[in-house]
């Protein structure tokens, strides 16, 4: 053969790269620690972390791994378990992913319009989801057996997070871009209609229980076209479905109104966490005003609460295009830790 | 002085003294497309998601918005995004096209970083040339080029009109699904003419109105969404050249209407930038040419996505000076002053030294933001520095027996390159980010074996590249690491045979792995496509048959934007003379 012809078919072999071959892990998923990466944005797919400490495994994308490399699909933005099945909301792929809880393998799969989250009182799955205008959406109750959309409740502006207490769930309503809104809708799940509608603060996004069953809600805030005319993030109690306490938050030091993100509460019910200005917030039920009480700096897209050990997860999305890391915290200890991720962690979920 | 009337096209002054790294007529065929054209030059790759899709070029690791688009001397860049998509070239129209890898960068504009593009006018056509192909993508064009000599004027006049389906398959797993259709339509006029007024006076009129629309396609792991762009633009050239004994005095005015309107079941966005420019410039042809310039520049946007209506009135002066100092050494010194919005720009400036046939190039220049880099609502920074680069290039040819040599060498340093990063709420925004240097090397080789009945032709180009962080202002574990989507590592070898009206020629190019995240956790895999070309010329009809990605690679530039597979392309062109 052409020497030249060698040198270069040598030259190749050497700068090509080969894709490994994927593990498939012999392990039970049903407990454990799993992170949703979103994915880059546009051009990726989101994956699934899966961290077991007390058997130190960390497997990035378990659902490549365990479903011959499938990819998951575009912008992975929650998921919860139920009836031995976790089921996986792919925002931009319009579908719930099932999959086995056991081994993580394809159930099927539900054609959604842009999911977002999901509740359950163990008996009823509800999950919310954008319209494709970006300015309405639904709130939709999931036949779990024939993996269905079995009734939608259409409403103005953007459902996000739920909140299942008896028979009721309570969903916020976000703004879309360009709009206001600040309502909580009340849904009795007995009739799947909506009962009442609870005015917050602009654009609600976060909800939680305290103790003593009030209810929080955290508000982003408006984004406008100008920063400096973003409106103040807010965070809500209600009691008996009404407010009755609102603390409003200020500006940062360049003037732009502050906004939280993510509301979560301790295992006794008392104290909530949030992130808000690039700090990770704590917040007191019986603190009649908000005090600028940080127990942790840094940006973080996400946030959860491990009651089981008293740790505060924070997702860390480092520049949006590499692989992020989940820090965890023990705010009595201040004892840290932290493992890696896919590509932008945003949401945290326990099984345990 | 001009007697003859014929489109005559002049080089711009700042390439008088360059070579263009890669034109047109080097690739041997009718090109269909430009981003045909791109792939050729080993520097750089084209950068897109999927055909139909907005298509740009990286050149030595910088981005689109550092390589600029002259046509008839003005930068066709868009200055709301920094981007420009080659698919919009109808290049049935076009004379030459020209890559210049470094340029004059005092002379081609404030972002001519990674070199300049120069689109040119056609020249002696003939009376009618008619192009027309069809592919196996569903891709189909028609271009009719004619022109007609009345008195002392020559009118060029052309059509185009494409459909672009882009349906091919491609593998997911272990089934293979189908591209939904781009449905991608460019419609093409232009029109030039000449006026020879007297021997010393000459006007010249350059018009190409353009109405395209598409659907872009998502990535595999979306939920398909109806998703579309329409571009609409309009230029405008007037040119007047005075010849004088020893000078040529230059005056340009153009107008250029530009439109990009993007739409889904959510976004409404339309945007509208109106450019004007109006510039002299004087030559003076002697032994050590001087060249002199002024241009104003003014661009008036208003997108509907921002506040108000934004502008840009941008100032630039320059002079450059060729120096012979004999038959083996030539020089070319160049300043240019940029004054935008009343604030002084980084002064820039180049030198050129051409000895025989080797050529060193050294420059400084700035690139300034764009204006959804300043402007765009939530986002927006207007206090982004401008990029700044000092370069170098030294480059050289030289024959070994009957092998012709070329190589180039390059450094590249950028300061303040922007990019836009999250910052608080996840909402993106362009930040002075980092240091990089780019440095690299190319290597061509060519033999040409003249038999008696049939000419061969094989060359092989090499081209290395390493763009890495310097300094990271944010993020210090990312210095040192391969900026993405940028190939270390490009081969590009072509052999191809001409016997009489026949050609044929077979193409392979080797691009190593991209890392398409920052920290390097994941990357697309080296690709390898091989290309045929067959050529059959009869009097005044030249049909052309090409065979693209012959091994069936399945392979992605943007991860989860597959590729065609093996597709054909037929072409026919008429030409009278």
């Amino acid at each position: 053969m052409n020497k030249f012809l060698v040198v270069l078919i040598g030259f190749v072999i050497i700068f090509s790269s080969c894709e490994k071959d994927r593990v498939q892990f012999d392990n039970n998923f049903s407990t454990g620690i799993f992170v949703v990466n979103q994915g880059v944005f546009q051009s990726g797919t989101g994956t699934i972390t899966y961290r077991n400490e007390a058997n130190n495994i960390l497997i990035n994308d378990l659902f490549g791994s365990q479903n011959g490399g499938k990819a998951l699909g575009n912008i992975a933005q929650s998921m919860i378990k139920f009836d031995n099945k976790y089921f996986i909301a792919v925002n931009n792929a319009a579908k719930i992913q099932v999959v086995n809880a056991s081994d993580f393998k394809i159930v099927g799969e539900i054609p959604i319009e842009l999911p977002r989250y999901f509740a359950t009182d163990g008996v009823k799955l509800y999950v919310t989801s954008y319209n494709s205008d970006f300015a309405s959406g639904k709130i939709n109750e999931v036949d779990t057996k024939n993996l269905t959309i079995s009734s939608s409740i259409n409403v103005s502006n953007l459902p996000e997070n739920l909140l299942f207490t008896g028979d009721k769930l309570y969903v916020t309503l976000n703004s879309p871009y360009g709009q206001s809104s600040q309502n909580v809708v009340v849904v009795d799940t007995k009739t799947n209609k909506i009962s009442k509608s609870i005015s917050v603060g602009d654009s609600p996004s976060s909800i939680v229980k305290d103790k003593n069953g009030d209810i929080w809600v955290s508000c982003a805030g408006d984004f406008a076209f100008e920063p400096e005319n973003n409106t103040p993030g807010s965070l809500h109690r209600l009691r008996d479905d009404e407010k009755v306490a609102s603390f409003i938050f200020g500006k940062d030091a360049n003037g732009i109104a502050l906004s939280p993100n993510g509301l979560v509460v301790d295992k006794d019910g008392d104290r909530m966490y949030f992130l808000m200005d690039n700090k990770v917030f704590a917040h007191d039920i019986t603190d009649s005003t908000f005090e600028d009480e940080s127990i942790y700096d840094g940006y973080f897209y996400g946030i959860n609460y491990q009651s089981s050990t008293n740790r505060i997860f924070l997702a860390d999305a480092k520049d949006f295009s590499s692989a992020g890391e989940v820090l965890f915290i023990n705010p009595a200890t201040n004892a840290t830790g932290r493992f890696a991720t896919g590509i932008v962690p945003g949401f945290i979920y326990f099984e345990e | 002085m001009l007697d003859s009337v014929v489109i005559k096209g002049e080089k711009i002054y700042a390439f008088d003294l360059v070579q263009a790294s890669y034109e047109k007529k080097d690739s041997g065929k009718i090109l269909v497309n430009t981003p045909e054209f791109l792939q050729n030059i080993i520097g750089g790759q084209v950068q897109m998601s999927s055909p139909g899709g907005l298509h740009t070029f990286l050149h030595r690791g910088m981005g689109t918005r550092h390589l600029p688009i002259l046509w008839n001397g003005i930068n066709i860049q868009s200055v709301v995004n920094g981007t420009f998509d080659y698919n919009l070239i109808p290049i049935s129209l076009v004379g030459d096209i020209s890559f210049y890898s470094f340029g004059s960068p005092t002379l081609t504009g404030n972002n001519s970083l990674a070199g300049v593009m120069n689109i040119e006018e056609h020249k002696n056509i003939g009376k009618l040339q008619v192009t027309t192909s069809v592919s196996t993508l569903q891709n189909y064009m028609l271009g009719v080029l004619s022109e007609i000599k009345t008195g002392k004027i020559v009118h060029q006049i052309g059509v185009s009109y494409s459909l672009d389906k882009n349906r091919f398959s491609y593998r997911d797993g272990n089934e293979i699904k189908t591209r939904a259709t781009t449905d991608f339509h460019n419609r093409n006029i232009i029109y030039r003419n000449q006026i020879v007024i007297n021997p010393k006076n000459t006007l010249e009129m350059d018009f190409w109105w353009q109405d395209a629309s598409r659907n872009i396609p998502v990535s595999i792991t979306s939920a398909p969404v109806d998703q579309k762009q329409n571009d609409r633009n309009l230029r405008l050239h007037l040119n007047h050249k005075y010849y004088a004994s020893n000078y040529k005095f230059s005056s340009s005015l153009h107008y250029m209407k530009e439109g990009l309107d993007f739409f889904t079941p959510s976004i409404d966005s339309r945007s509208e930038v109106e450019i004007y420019q109006v510039g002299i410039e004087v030559t003076e042809h002697k032994k050590n040419d001087h060249h002199l310039f002024l241009k104003y520049r003014n661009d008036i946007a208003y997108p509907n996505f921002y506040t108000g209506t934004k502008t840009r009135h941008t100032i630039n002066f320059g002079a450059s000076k060729k120096i012979i100092i004999n038959n083996k050494i030539t020089s070319q010194i160049s300043l240019r002053q940029d004054l935008v919005d009343k604030a002084w720009m980084p002064t820039a400036a180049s030198i050129l030294v051409n000895y025989k046939k080797a050529s060193l190039n050294i420059a400084r220049n700035y690139n300034l933001p764009g204006f959804n880099d300043l402007y765009w609502p939530s986002g927006g920074n207007i206090n982004l520095k401008t990029e700044r680069i000092v370069q170098a290039e030294l480059g050289s040819k030289f024959d070994i027996q009957k092998f012709h040599f070329g190589s180039k060498v390059y450094f590249n340093i950028i300061n303040d390159w922007i990019q836009w990063v999250p910052g608080n709420n996840g909402i993106f925004s362009p930040i002075n980010q980092k240091k990089v240097r780019s440095t690299g090397l190319e290597m061509d080789i060519c033999r040409m074996i003249d038999f008696k009945s049939f000419k061969l032709k094989s060359s092989v180009s090499y081209g290395f590249n390493s763009t890495t962080a310097l300094e990271h202002y944010t993020v210090a574990d990312q210095v040192g690491k391969q900026l993405i989507y940028v190939p270390k590592h490009k081969i590009n070898t072509v052999i191809s045979l001409h016997k009489k009206q026949f050609d044929a020629s077979v193409t392979y190019r080797f691009t190593s792995k991209r890392y398409d995240t920052s920290d390097h956790s994941a990357s697309l895999p080296a690709n390898h496509l091989v290309d045929m070309h067959l050529g059959y010329q009869y009097s005044a009809l030249t049909l052309q048959l090409n065979v693209q990605n012959i091994l069936n690679e399945d392979y992605a530039i943007v991860r989860f934007f597959p590729l065609a597979r093996r597709h054909f392309n037929l072409t026919i062109r008429y030409t009278l003379i």
